[in-house]
């Protein structure tokens, strides 16, 4: 599970910071949301990675942490979805906006001088 | 600079970042394990404390909620430059026809999607709404109930068609939403002051564990982020794919 996990942690990562230093305004978006998705993951991962320990309580009685998942990665991540979901539509705005005025979608604002 | 000057200065960085990277990583706890003393307490305390169940509900909207509230800002001013760039001054007036891609075929809509749409649309919204009322109990809450919200609504636009959705869905509601769940998650911070009370703190009559009125201020909260997150998703996807039709004969 660690392995497998960390594997797709890695390639996350790796696919998301290659595609950031692509020329395509594009591609720099999708590498920005994989490289989110790497960081979410890792968060969540934080939080022990077991199954079957819901961040539920039970209504009384003693809680043993060690029976539940840890409420904090998981609620960092909740909302760092949210941003992430809105702040990714804003750049495609603009991206949007910048090859209306440039013409190009080269992230210099026009094609190299071959 | 040279080709030259910029390797011997990368180098140089490299000599002592990466010592300082490995020396960094010896002595982290192992992947997947867990370190947090925070949220042991949080599990084992935060029933007594507030009396909700859920305990990631109880971290987002009490114990961090001061940061959701940063949250809500971002997703509110990410979702108005969006709306600002892409509507521009072209207003709601836009026409049912898609805008032509050569030698695409535009197909009818199927009776099956449309019957299908018009089951799952009402159930998804419903759905959506029990998510968010139940937030402090079960997994869920104002996020997730957002969301499910704003699909529901999208559902109309599979089944019926962008005039209809349009139609039934008005930017003004959407904006309205979008406003109203900002402002109901600033007031809802702002009333414990007049009671002598800090900022967002939860002086609420806190209910019976397991109850839906339980939690006192996070309900509210929770009710907040959904009309925000919905109206937010809503408007994001109504203003991209307003930018796929094709404009009215009146408009330039």
């Amino acid at each position: 599970m660690e392995i497998v996990l960390s594997a797709a942690i890695g390639v996350l990562a790796a696919s998301g910071a290659w595609l950031l230093m692509r020329p395509r305004s594009f591609q720099v978006i999708v590498g920005l949301c994989l490289l989110s998705y790497a960081v979410n993951l890792f968060i969540f991962a934080m939080g022990r990675l077991t199954v079957g320990a819901p961040a539920i309580m039970p209504k009384r009685g003693f809680v043993n942490p060690d029976a539940y998942a840890d409420p904090i990665p998981q609620a960092l991540v909740l909302t760092a979805i949210v941003i992430s979901f809105a702040t990714t539509a804003l750049f495609l705005v603009v991206m949007i906006a910048a090859r209306g005025f440039t013409g190009s979608d080269h992230v210099d604002g026009q094609e190299r001088a071959p | 600079m040279s080709r030259t000057a910029r390797l011997v200065l990368f180098f140089a960085a490299l000599l002592v970042a990466v010592p300082l990277g490995i020396l960094g990583l010896i002595g982290l706890p192992s992947f997947g394990h867990h370190v947090s003393t925070y949220g042991d307490v949080v599990d084992a305390m935060g029933t007594d404390l507030r009396h909700v169940t859920n305990m990631v509900a109880l971290v987002t909207f009490d114990v961090r909620g001061f940061d959701t509230l940063g949250e809500e800002f971002i997703l509110f001013s990410a979702v108005t430059g969006v709306t600002m760039l892409l509507r521009g001054d072209r207003g709601e007036g836009t026409s049912a026809d898609p805008v032509r891609i050569p030698h695409r075929r535009r197909e009818g809509r199927s009776e099956a999607v449309t019957g299908t749409a018009r089951w799952l649309g009402p159930m998804t919204l419903l759905f959506g709404i029990y998510v968010t009322l139940h937030g402090q109990l079960t997994p869920g809450g104002g996020f997730q109930g957002g969301s499910i919200i704003a699909a529901a609504t999208l559902l109309i636009y599979l089944g019926e068609g962008y005039p209809a959705w349009r139609k039934i869905v008005r930017s003004v509601l959407l904006d309205l939403s979008e406003a109203a769940g900002v402002g109901i998650y600033l007031v809802a911070g702002l009333v414990p002051l007049l009671a002598g009370a800090t900022y967002l703190e939860n002086i609420l009559p806190l209910g019976e564990v397991g109850s839906l009125l339980s939690g006192g201020l996070i309900p509210i909260l929770n009710a907040g982020v959904a009309l925000a997150v919905a109206g937010g998703f809503c408007s994001i996807a109504i203003e991209f794919l307003e930018e796929t039709r094709e404009p009215n004969e009146d408009e330039t």
